[in-house]
């Protein structure tokens, strides 16, 4: 009865954990704890598979060639894409971090990174329920200002790098977006 | 008003979403040019809004870097990548820039708050609204 308490307790206050980081990504940096960094990359890859899900049920609705097996091997690949995604954005901010002088972990930042996912995550499941329930085309709406919400915490995390320097944090924050933008292109015009 | 690099960087920003808006739209040649006079009115009015009346009313300024990028990008899916979406990047610069004046705004009242959340939803819906009277399926 106890172990099940404290497991009720552990885990209330890990998802309080998790829901301040959504709020605060840059707070995750702070994080050395290596658990929530791992746990943190389903955001990315669970965004992307949203968003590729709806793209795929836009597809099946227009394209007649467009099937099921199609739109599960869109989502996988959505998957694929959002992982690489927050990967390059990570590299992008430590490459900022050198430029500017400021030292960065890496593999910290990678945690705020994911952190920055969590309210894009929200965006893209009210973008398909509303797809769900009306049909509507929610992919540009809901799908890419979802993951553009998540970019705007992305850039104030790479543009706070350096107050001097500010204007070279923005010449890589406009390279992260760039980067992001070829992979929603890709997931656009894959020709499954 | 006082001109400086930010205010600059911030009407140039406007500007270039504006052109990229106008070549969204659709319909014809004397709606287009009633949709671009509406963004050049729209813009002006969104510059006043967040380097004049929210640095007087909560008392900062807005930083329009925070812009930029959105802008570029909004650019490079036009020209390279040949989209045709408009509003997710205004949408998502606003929403920066907002955010930005209220992580800053360190005093927090109601009023003040309301007002920042104010600004930022009226900057998209006036935009929104243009857009949507052109023709930009949003």
């Amino acid at each position: 009865m106890e172990r099940n308490s404290n497991f009720k307790t552990d885990f209330l206050k890990s998802a309080y954990t998790i829901g301040e980081l959504c709020v605060h990504p840059e707070h995750a940096y702070k994080k050395s704890n290596s658990e929530y960094i791992f746990a943190g990359i389903l955001f990315p890859c669970l965004t992307y598979f949203l968003f590729a899900l709806n793209l795929g049920l836009e597809r099946q609705s227009f394209l007649s060639s467009a099937t099921g097996f199609k739109t599960l091997l869109l989502v996988f690949f959505g998957i694929i894409v959002g992982f690489v995604t927050s990967i390059a954005l990570t590299g992008v901010a430590y490459l900022a971090g050198r430029a500017v002088d400021t030292e960065i972990n890496g593999f910290r930042f990678l945690g705020s990174i994911e952190y920055s996912f969590g309210f894009s995550l929200a965006i893209e499941l009210i973008g398909l329920i509303i797809r769900i329930i009306t049909s509507a085309n929610t992919t540009s709406s809901f799908g890419i200002l979802g993951i553009f919400i998540a970019l705007v915490f992305i850039f104030r995390c790479i543009l706070d790098l350096s107050e001097e320097k500010k204007y070279i944090c923005v010449l890589f924050s406009i390279l992260g977006g760039i980067l992001t933008l070829l992979g929603l292109n890709i997931l656009f015009f894959a020709s499954f | 008003m006082k001109i400086d690099r930010n205010l600059i960087i911030g009407t140039v920003g406007l500007i270039l979403t504006g052109i990229c808006g106008i070549f969204s739209l659709g319909g014809n040649i004397g709606l287009t040019l009633l949709s671009a006079l509406f963004y050049i009115i729209a813009a002006a009015a969104i510059l006043l809004i967040y380097s004049y009346l929210i640095p007087r009313f909560v008392g900062i300024n807005a930083d329009w870097l925070y812009y930029i990028p959105f802008a570029v990008m909004l650019i490079v899916s036009r020209i390279i990548l040949g989209w045709d979406i408009f509003m997710p990047f205004y949408a998502a610069g606003i929403i920066a820039v907002t955010l930005d004046i209220y992580t800053r705004y360190k005093s927090k009242t109601l009023q003040g708050t309301l007002a920042i959340a104010g600004a930022g939803t009226a900057s998209i819906i006036l935009f929104a609204i243009i857009s949507l009277c052109g023709g930009v399926v949003l």
